[in-house]
């Protein structure tokens, strides 16, 4: 019988230290923006001298998202791009058009970030005034010289995002 | 006599793993400060690093100025090599004769120009993420 109840008093002290052994979970959650590749975009070749991500002329539009955790820290700064990083050897210019645009957006008040973006050459800022998701769509389309036909190949090009604090 | 028998419901919890593709970087803290390091006239600024875009590997530290003009700094790696979902701290050693100059700290996004071609990406997606010193 002692036998018994000091087997018992072994388990029920065995099992009430394994309760006590909490483990502890924390985590930090900090000012940070979160530049995500959603889509690798691809050009549509519609024409011979052509090279679109329209969606119409069988592109691809690249999507990046950016996620900002406090509202007022950043701005983003998105570039479509004036140059392919790899091709084949192209003997003249190349005439590039680009245009950056809000697809999607978190929480509807971001729905004025289309309207305040700033343009400059090939780049485009918009100012991040809230938390949360904003999705970013990029066309971008290249002409080759005097209706020439881009020699056949792969073509490259970069879309550049940034991500500044203000 | 009538015995009593104790129920014991058991709970059972469903946690939902959605699998998100994500595929960024990042930099923090967001508005780091400039320390003095152990070395004399040098001082410090640490930050942090996070890779989830699979097609990064390497990543390149830049110190900037207000108008995101280069300044010089010393670290151990200026290119970093920082694997799929992987953190990394990071030093950033600044030369008291420019430390006032100094307003950004960056990671960019070095793209693999062979794995672009093989994978038929036409465009490709260069990130960079700041962190503006207090």
């Amino acid at each position: 019988m002692k036998k018994f109840l000091a087997t018992t008093a072994l388990v029920i002290m065995g099992t009430t230290a394994a309760y006590a052994n909490n483990t502890n979970i924390q985590g930090n959650v900090q000012s940070r923006c979160s530049i995500v590749t959603e889509t690798s975009g691809v050009y549509g070749n519609p024409t011979a001298d052509k090279l679109t991500t329209v969606a119409s002329d069988a592109g691809v539009l690249p999507i990046i998202r950016v996620d900002v955790i406090q509202a007022d820290s950043y701005k983003v700064k998105i570039s479509w791009p004036d140059s392919f990083s790899s091709s084949p050897t192209l003997t003249d210019s190349v005439v590039w058009t680009g245009e950056v645009e809000v697809s999607a957006v978190s929480d509807a008040n971001m729905s004025s970030y289309e309207t305040n973006k700033v343009e400059y050459e090939n780049d485009t800022e918009f100012d991040l005034t809230l938390s949360g998701s904003t999705w970013f769509k990029v066309t971008s389309t290249a002409l080759y010289g005097s209706t020439k036909s881009f020699p056949g190949g792969v073509y490259t090009a970069v879309v550049t995002s940034e991500c500044i604090p203000k | 006599m009538k015995q009593i028998l104790l129920c014991i419901v058991l709970g059972f919890v469903f946690v939902s793993c959605s699998v998100i593709y994500a595929a960024g970087h990042e930099l923090t803290p967001t508005y780091p400060e400039i320390k003095e390091s152990h070395i004399a006239n040098v001082y410090v600024v640490k930050l942090e690093t996070l890779n989830r875009r699979e097609d990064v590997r390497f990543f390149e530290i830049q110190v900037l100025d207000k108008d995101m003009n280069p300044i010089t700094f010393a670290t151990t790696d200026r290119i970093i090599s920082l694997p799929h979902l992987s953190r990394k701290n990071i030093s950033v050693y600044i030369r008291k004769k420019d430390v006032k100059q100094v307003v950004y700290v960056c990671t960019v996004s070095k793209l693999n120009r062979l794995q672009n071609v093989e994978s038929n990406a036409n465009t490709v997606i260069s990130s960079k993420v700041c962190s503006k010193i207090k």
